[in-house]
C-alpha cells in the first residue's frame, strides 16, 4: 500500500531490511515442499456437488422442486452477498431486504425498456446496488455494532416507505419483463434456473478469487481486530467501504433475479422479517463461508415445505397433527429461532462448522486405522 | 521540552529521522498525555523511553504514528520525518512514510494463520521465508496466531514489522509478561535489525535493565514530559529505576 511518490520524501536506510534474518537465519528455508492443501480439495468436492445438484435441478426435478430450487437459488446470492459483509468484513447489517427491493424494483421498472436488453437490469440493477451501499458505508464509518445494524435499519424503513410510495395506486406492482439473451428466452422455471445457476457459480468463483487474495486477508483482519488491522497497514476506511459496496451490488443482484423469479414486484416482501431471514440463512450455514451461506438458504427456503410434508404423513384427526397442519410455519420460524440460538451458543461456525468437525474427525480416525 | 534532569553526552549524531518539537496531548476527559516533548531520533540508533505507567510513553508512540489525532485526541506540537512535516498525518499516512508501530496489544489475529499473517503485511513477497526473521516461523506457516504462545506472537509482530520495510519502528512494551529468555531473544533481535539496516527504533520499555542492554539513547519519561535524557552507556539502570520508575534497588 505503500507508493513510491509517499516514500520519495524520507531517505532509506543503508540496507534493505527485508533480507535481514533477526536470528539465526532458518536452516531448512529452501527445504520447504508442496503443501497439502485441504482447501483445493474442499473446492473441487464442492464443484463436483454443485454440477450434481444443478443437473438435479434442471433435468431431475419436479415442476414444485424447480419452483423451490428457483427461490433458493435467488437467496443463496443474497445471503453471500451478506455474509460478505459480516462474515468476511465483521461489519453487522440488517439492510439486506432493503438491497434486494432495490434491485427487484430497478430490474422490473428498466426491464421492459427497449434500451435495457438483458443482462443490463442485473448490472444497473448491481450498480444502484452498490450506490446505496457506498452510502450506507459512509455512514457506517463512523457506526459501529448496535448502532451500525440500527443505521441499516433505518435504511430497511426508508426503502421500504420509498418502495410502497414509487408502487403507489398499483397494487398489482410492477412486472418485469422475460428476460432473453438473443433469442433464447428464460420464459420457464427450468430456464431461470439455468440462469439463476450461472449467477450462482460466477458470485462464488468471483468472491472465492477475491477472498483467497489480499483483499480477503485485510478483511479477516478488519473482521479480527480493527485496530490491530491499522497498525498493520490495512487501510481499513477503504476495505470496509468497499465490503458495504460490494455487498450490496451483490444482494442487488439478488433482487433482480427475484424480480425475474416473481415476475411481478411489491414492496410487500422486502419487510424486516426478510432481512432477518437472511441473517439467519447466513448465521445458521456458517458466518464467513460462501456454502454455509447457500446451506442456510436451502435450510430457510426449503424448511417449511419440508414441515408441512412432515406434518401431512401425520396420520389420524388427532389435535396434535391438526394443529401441525395448521400451524406448521409458524413451527418453522420457531424451529429457525431455536437452531439461531444452538448455533450461537454452541457451534458458531453454523453447519458448516459442523461438517468440518466432522470431516476432521473422520480425517483422524482413518489415520489411527492406518497406523493400527 | 522540560528541562532534563541530567544531560549527558548524545550518542545520536547521525541524521535525524524523527523530530518532535513541543508535543502536547491532552485526552478528551483533560487528562494530559504528553507535556512539551521535544525529541530528535538520529538513523541507526535504538532510543529506549523508560517510564512508570501513564508516564506517557505509550501516548508518545501512538502520537508520532497517528493514531492519537484518528481518534480525536487534541495533539498539539510538531512531528517531523525527515524534514518533513507530518503532525497531522493518518495513521495509514504515516504507515505509507514508513512508520511502522508494533503495539502492546492487538497485533497479531488470533484465528489468522502465520502465512496469512505475513502475506498481510508483506505485499507480493507471498509467505515465502526471506524476511522470516525468527527460525520457528518456517514451521509453523500453517498454525493459527491464536494458538501461538505469547513470545510467539511478539515474534511475529516483529517479524510483521520488519517485513514491512520500516524507515522508523516504534515499538511498545515488547517485553510485557514474557519469560527473560524471550525478552533477551526479542531484543537481540531488535539490535540486529538496526545495526544491519540503519533502522532508527524507539523502543519504549518498563524493563529498564532489558532496554538498556541495546539502546543507544534514553529517555525517562515522567507525567508526560522527559524528565532524562542521555547516552545508554552513560545510564546506571539500577538507579533510573529507583529515581523514576520506583523500583528500589
Amino acid at each position: 500500500m505503500s507508493t513510491d511518490d509517499d516514500r520519495g520524501a524520507v531517505g532509506r536506510p543503508a540496507a534493505a531490511t527485508q533480507d535481514i534474518a533477526l536470528a539465526a537465519p532458518p536452516a531448512a528455508a529452501a527445504a520447504r515442499g508442496p503443501r497439502l492443501d485441504s482447501a483445493d480439495l474442499k473446492r473441487w468436492l464442492g464443484a463436483v456437488v454443485y454440477v450434481v445438484v444443478a443437473a438435479y435441478i434442471l433435468f431431475g426435478a419436479s415442476a414444485f422442486n424447480q419452483y423451490q430450487a428457483s427461490l433458493v437459488l435467488v437467496f443463496a446470492v443474497a445471503a453471500i452477498g451478506q455474509d460478505w459483509l459480516m462474515g468476511r468484513a465483521g461489519q453487522i447489517s440488517l439492510g439486506a431486504a432493503a438491497f434486494m427491493a432495490v434491485g427487484a424494483f430497478t430490474t422490473a421498472r428498466i426491464s421492459n425498456e427497449s434500451w435495457a436488453v438483458f443482462p443490463l437490469p442485473i448490472i444497473i440493477s448491481a450498480v444502484f446496488g452498490c450506490v446505496l451501499g457506498l452510502v450506507v458505508g459512509l455512514t457506517g464509518l463512523r457506526l459501529r455494532g448496535l448502532y451500525l445494524a440500527l443505521s441499516t435499519l433505518a435504511l430497511q424503513f426508508i426503502v421500504a416507505f420509498a418502495a410502497e410510495r414509487y408502487q403507489g395506486s398499483n397494487e398489482a406492482g410492477l412486472t418485469a419483463a422475460v428476460p432473453a439473451l438473443g433469442g433464447f428466452k428464460f420464459a420457464s422455471v427450468q430456464r431461470l434456473n439455468l440462469l439463476f445457476l450461472v449467477v450462482l457459480a460466477l458470485v462464488v468463483l468471483g468472491l472465492g478469487g477475491v477472498y483467497r487474495r489480499a483483499p480477503g486477508r485485510a478483511w479477516a483482519a478488519i473482521r479480527q481486530d480493527e485496530a490491530a488491522a491499522a497498525v498493520a497497514g490495512v487501510d481499513v476506511v477503504k476495505w470496509k467501504l468497499l465490503a458495504f459496496v460490494g455487498s450490496s451490488g451483490i444482494i442487488a443482484v439478488a433482487g433482480s433475479l427475484y424480480a425475474y423469479q416473481a415476475a411481478t414486484v411489491t414492496y410487500i416482501p422486502f419487510d424486516i422479517s426478510l432481512a432477518v431471514s437472511i441473517l439467519v440463512m447466513v448465521f445458521i450455514g456458517g458466518l464467513g463461508s460462501m456454502t454455509g451461506a447457500i446451506i442456510g438458504a436451502v435450510i430457510v427456503e426449503l424448511l417449511p415445505n419440508w414441515l408441512q410434508s412432515i406434518t401431512n404423513q401425520v396420520q389420524g384427526g388427532s389435535g396434535l397433527s391438526s394443529w401441525l397442519q395448521t400451524n406448521h410455519a409458524e413451527l418453522a420460524l420457531a424451529i429457525y429461532g431455536l437452531a439461531l440460538l444452538l448455533v450461537l451458543i454452541f457451534e458458531r461456525g453454523g453447519i458448516v462448522g459442523l461438517l468440518n468437525r466432522l470431516l476432521t474427525l473422520t480425517v483422524r480416525i482413518a489415520r489411527r486405522r492406518e497406523r493400527a | 521540552m522540560s528541562e532534563p534532569a541530567t544531560t549527558p553526552a548524545d550518542p545520536g549524531t547521525g541524521q535525524p529521522v524523527l523530530r518532535t518539537s513541543g508535543l502536547s496531548v491532552t485526552y478528551a476527559n483533560g487528562a494530559v498525555g504528553l507535556e512539551d516533548v521535544s525529541l530528535s531520533i538520529p538513523e541507526g540508533t535504538i532510543t529506549a523511553v523508560l517510564g512508570r505507567n501513564g508516564a506517557g510513553k505509550t501516548s508518545l508512540l501512538r502520537a508520532i504514528a497517528g493514531f492519537l489525532r484518528s481518534e480525536h485526541v487534541t495533539v498539539r506540537g510538531q512531528v517531523e520525518l525527515a524534514g518533513r512535516r507530518v503532525a497531522a498525518a493518518s495513521p495509514m499516512k504515516m504507515h505509507r512514510l514508513g512508520v511502522v508501530f508494533v503495539p502492546e496489544r492487538d497485533k497479531v489475529f488470533p484465528g489468522l494463520t502465520v502465512s496469512d499473517h505475513l502475506r498481510l503485511v508483506g505485499s507480493g513477497k507471498g509467505d515465502q521465508p526471506d524476511a522470516l526473521s525468527f527460525d520457528w516461523i518456517e514451521g509453523r506457516l500453517t498454525s493459527r496466531a491464536g494458538m501461538l504462545s505469547g513470545g510467539e506472537r511478539q515474534m511475529l509482530a516483529l517479524a510483521m514489522a520488519v517485513r514491512q520495510s520500516p524507515r522508523l519502528l516504534l515499538v511498545d512494551e515488547l517485553s510485557l509478561g514474557l519469560a527473560p529468555v524471550i525478552v533477551k531473544e526479542l531484543m537481540t533481535a531488535l539490535r540486529r535489525l538496526t545495526d544491519v539496516s540503519g533502522v532508527p527504533i524507539v523502543l519504549v520499555e518498563q524493563d529498564a535493565a532489558a532496554a538498556l542492554r541495546i539502546a543507544d539513547r534514553v529517555f525517562v519519561m515522567d507525567h508526560g514530559q522527559v524528565v532524562w535524557q542521555g547516552a545508554s552507556a552513560d545510564t546506571d539502570a539500577g538507579e533510573i529505576s529507583a529515581r523514576y520508575l520506583g523500583v528500589t534497588r
